[in-house]
């Protein structure tokens, strides 16, 4: 139980991470949750294994972003129901709309990205620095600076078009 | 947009998340259930009732051996149970390499590069079945005729007006659509590997 309460404990403190992952990988509102809890279920599935052998921010990363690959191909399924309430909500309507279209141009502008591109950009936006993404990704330090120039490349270039 | 500006957008993003806390601990409780309860149901139910079907097929196929009294009869039984029995082995093959998987051992660039090669794997198989699949349609028919009524079919040449048009047809229809997919998959999952490689 005490096991159990921890992961829990885990979790809550990081959901930000995870609903952040599945807003960058899930195409709409019932992939988003349907891939939420997929990624809670691997947590859990791998926590046993986890014993604290790396940060838990970064085993975090790990697992989310490679459930987010798993299910890349997956045929579109019907979400069981239960009460996750996935959409943001600020103090008024006007806030409200202002979130929302945060995400529809961050979405927009990620969406030109392949899927290498999507994990590099996510951990990137996170503030993690390059030797931090090249734990979670198994990219070169180095490699991963020339990936993320050639992204900052593209973004440019999509706006001079 | 530019990368200074995204970075600031998810920095804003990311306080509005940090405000909201959604989870509970009978949610996370209920959703690794759920999700258990699913996974087993989704795994093992469709390809588990798909392979049976294959297997007692064979079965039948085996004790009625005796039956098939021609050369050719012989040979469209051994293709048929080589067929029924090779099918249900590569499915729980596949499923039994998807559950070994450890998601949180590997790191991102190793989980794509797994991926793309099962892709790549999984293209192969598919192609490399299309002419399996093609005999299996073509002899199930007679063989089925032969084990259930003792007809033979292959000598009723009405029969095979029909049948052997409609079926190339369906090869023929099936195959390009199929090949049209599968071409495009590959030169997907090949770039995305010369990505990875760079």
């Amino acid at each position: 139980m005490e096991y159990k309460q921890e992961f829990i404990e885990i979790v809550k403190a990081n959901e930000g991470i995870i609903y952040k992952i599945t807003l960058v990988y899930a195409d709409d509102p019932e992939d988003q949750k349907d891939l939420y809890q997929e990624i809670v279920y691997q947590l859990w599935k791998s926590f046993e294994s986890f014993r604290n052998e790396s940060k838990i921010s970064t085993w975090i990363y790990r697992v989310a972003l490679n459930t987010s690959i798993a299910q890349l191909n997956k045929r579109k399924r019907k979400v069981d129901h239960y009460p996750l309430e996935l959409a943001l909500h600020a103090q008024n309507p006007e806030a409200d709309s202002l979130m929302e279209s945060r995400i529809r141009r961050l979405r927009n502008e990620i969406k030109k990205l392949n899927v290498v591109e999507k994990g590099l950009i996510l951990l990137y936006l996170e503030g993690k620095r390059h030797d931090e993404i090249a734990a979670i990704t198994g990219f070169s330090v180095s490699n991963v600076g020339t990936r993320l120039g050639r992204i900052k490349g593209k973004l440019k270039s999509q706006i001079t078009k | 947009m530019e990368l200074d500006e995204m970075k600031s957008l998810w920095g804003e993003l990311s306080r509005d998340v940090e405000k909201q806390k959604v989870l509970t601990d009978k949610l996370i409780n209920q959703m690794i259930q759920q999700r258990y309860n699913t996974q087993i149901r989704r795994i093992s139910v469709p390809e588990t009732i798909g392979a049976v079907l294959c297997v007692i097929m064979a079965l039948v196929v085996i004790l009625n051996a005796a039956k098939l009294d021609t050369w050719y009869f012989q040979l469209c039984g051994g293709l048929a149970v080589l067929y029924l029995l090779l099918f249900p082995f590569s499915v729980l093959r596949s499923i039994g390499q998807m559950k070994n998987i450890n998601l949180a051992e590997k790191s991102y660039k190793e989980s794509l590069l797994d991926y793309t090669r099962a892709a790549r794997r999984f293209i192969r198989i598919q192609k490399l079945g299309i002419i399996p699949n093609f005999i299996f349609t073509i002899i199930a028919l007679p063989l089925a005729g032969k084990l259930m009524s003792d007809k033979d079919l292959f000598q009723q040449a009405s029969v095979w007006y029909w049948y052997l048009p409609m079926m190339i047809l369906f090869l023929v229809v099936f195959s390009r659509w199929g090949l049209g997919y599968y071409k495009k998959m590959t030169s997907k999952t090949e770039a995305l590997l010369k990505e990875l490689e760079e």
